[in-house]
């Protein structure tokens, strides 16, 4: 696959997961186009590579937590500390309040923490592999992914019964 | 699946789907990157500009007028070094790091800085972060994380020609394990000019060797307490090292040679010991000071030609050492200039070591 196949056919995909793991469309776009220019003049190798688009992914994250990165990604709602989000109230459906509490919410998490629970929930990445993307042991992996399921529970500690899944994973 | 997690799911498939514009980031890529090769070019020019004065900074710096006369009115083993001075080509008062680790294992400390710079121009930078002591004694440490950094003109993709690769903040490197020892070797071209290579004779993950490696971010310079006025020009390669334990225990050294001649190679070095003979065959005034000279067996066993001068106010010894009895080995006279020639502040406490 060439880079002009892969941004034809893959570039979509790439962008909803970088919007995911940097939780703010505007990041997410300066991300994405940041690796792809990287990508672009060492395609042949990358496009080599058994999993290109996982190596992208990779880059992904990498520029997102990288040094250059660290300044915009905590600018997410910033000063938002998790506490002071009010739990949701209960609306007709409770669904929808619940998600916009849940939205603000992983926008308060440090970053790695959002990478990680981008990692696991939405690529659905087993823990070592995340690890591997990270560079970072296992054991941290599941603190950062404890951390974080830690604060989210405290912040809805009682969410609506859930409802029928609808749409599928693009 | 509990209800936090399907929240979660729920909340990252919406935000999934409220992502930026797909193809306005397909059509913005061509003119991002003519912009970037724009502004790498720029870059490039701007680099070579600064090398360039750099360059040429010592030489407006140090007039010719202020080379000191030879003392001795018998002949150099080379002609006086050019104006130029900085006459290794390194300011020592901005040693140059390259770049610096962010993430260690727990425990390392840095214990070793040194930058080798070839006749080409070429710079080699070597950073050593060990768990032991490593003394006063000099010389790379084993058992360390070591970071190099080679600066070339047309440096080779170590990932290129590499039977196993990585990926390093979205460049591709290469890794390989030590045969014969447990450590493991990362190497990556970190831009245009520059090899960075963190190597580990630690035992130590690939994981955290990795990490290492990602978490490498550009650093500035630091300061030796040694500085040369002169040196002989048939030794054009120099390197100055620093090493020790705490910033009231160190050796500073700056090695001379010449990459065509082995036996040619000059160290001086500033430490609270020395190698060489305290008590020396003959004592010769340096900058009207005792200093000792005598010839005594090397640590390789070759005979080696010294001078060993106490410093003032200080426990450190000044040693200029060579192979004594080649066609190269430096004069007496020119072992006394080299002492004169050789400054070093009275306090000099380098806080990285702490």
């Amino acid at each position: 696959m060439t880079f002009e196949e892969f941004v034809a056919v893959r570039l979509g995909a790439l962008v909803r997961y970088a919007t995911v793991v940097t939780w703010n469309a505007h990041l997410a776009e300066d991300v994405v186009q940041e690796v792809l220019i990287r990508a672009q003049p060492r395609w042949s190798r990358i496009g080599a590579l058994e999993a290109p688009e996982r190596y992208l992914q990779r880059m992904v994250v990498n520029e997102f937590l990288s040094w250059r990165r660290l300044r915009a990604s905590r600018v997410v709602h910033a000063g938002d500390a998790l506490e002071d989000l009010l739990t949701p109230q209960a609306d007709p459906t409770g669904r929808f309040d619940e998600r916009d509490a849940m939205l603000r919410l992983v926008a308060t998490l440090p970053a790695k923490q959002r990478a990680v629970i981008a990692l696991r929930f939405y690529e659905d990445m087993p823990v070592e592999e995340i690890a591997d993307i990270l560079g970072c042991r296992v054991t941290t992996v599941r603190t950062h992914l404890n951390r974080a399921m830690a604060a989210l529970r405290h912040a809805v500690p009682n969410p609506a019964p859930a409802a029928p899944v609808t749409g599928e994973r693009p | 699946m509990n209800d936090v997690e399907r929240l979660l799911r729920q909340a990252q498939q919406w935000q999934a789907e409220h992502g930026p514009d797909v193809d306005r980031i397909r059509r913005a890529l061509p003119a991002l990157r003519t912009r970037r090769t724009r502004r790498r070019r720029a870059g490039f020019a701007a680099l070579a500009l600064v090398a360039v004065l750099l360059i040429a900074a010592p030489a407006l710096l140090w007039p010719r007028g202020e080379q000191p006369d030879h003392p001795g009115g018998r002949p150099h083993l080379t002609p006086p070094a050019p104006s130029s001075v900085a006459p290794t080509g390194i300011d020592p008062d901005r040693i140059p790091l390259g770049y610096a680790p962010t993430w260690l294992p727990g425990g390392l400390h840095e214990r070793f800085r040194g930058v080798t710079r070839t006749a080409t121009g070429d710079l080699r930078i070597q950073r050593a972060w060990t768990a032991h002591h490593v003394g006063t004694a000099g010389g790379l440490p084993h058992q360390a994380v070591t970071v190099t950094v080679q600066q070339a003109r047309n440096p080779r993709d170590p990932a290129e020609s590499a039977a196993q690769t990585v990926e390093i903040n979205g460049v591709l490197a290469a890794y390989a394990r030590d045969t014969d020892r447990a450590g493991a070797t990362v190497s990556w071209l970190a831009d245009a000019r520059h090899i960075v290579e963190v190597h580990t004779d630690i035992s130590m993950s690939r994981t955290d060797l990795l990490r290492i490696a990602r978490s490498m971010q550009v650093d500035t310079a630091y300061t030796l307490p040694l500085r040369l006025r002169w040196a002989p020009a048939d030794r054009p390669d120099v390197s100055y090292e620093l090493s020790g334990d705490s910033g009231t225990a160190w050796n500073a050294t700056v090695v001379l040679t010449n990459p065509d001649r082995p036996d040619a190679r000059v160290t001086i070095t500033l430490a609270p010991g020395t190698v060489a003979p305290r008590d020396g065959d003959e004592v010769v005034n340096v900058g009207g000071r005792p200093a000792q000279l005598s010839t005594s067996p090397g640590p390789d066993g070759k005979p080696m030609l010294s001078l060993v001068q106490q410093q003032d106010n200080s426990p450190y010894l000044l040693t200029i050492s060579c192979q004594a009895g080649t066609p190269v080995t430096p004069t007496k006279d020119d072992l006394i200039r080299l002492a004169e020639q050789t400054a070093s502040p009275d306090a000099f406490s380098p806080d990285w070591l702490d």
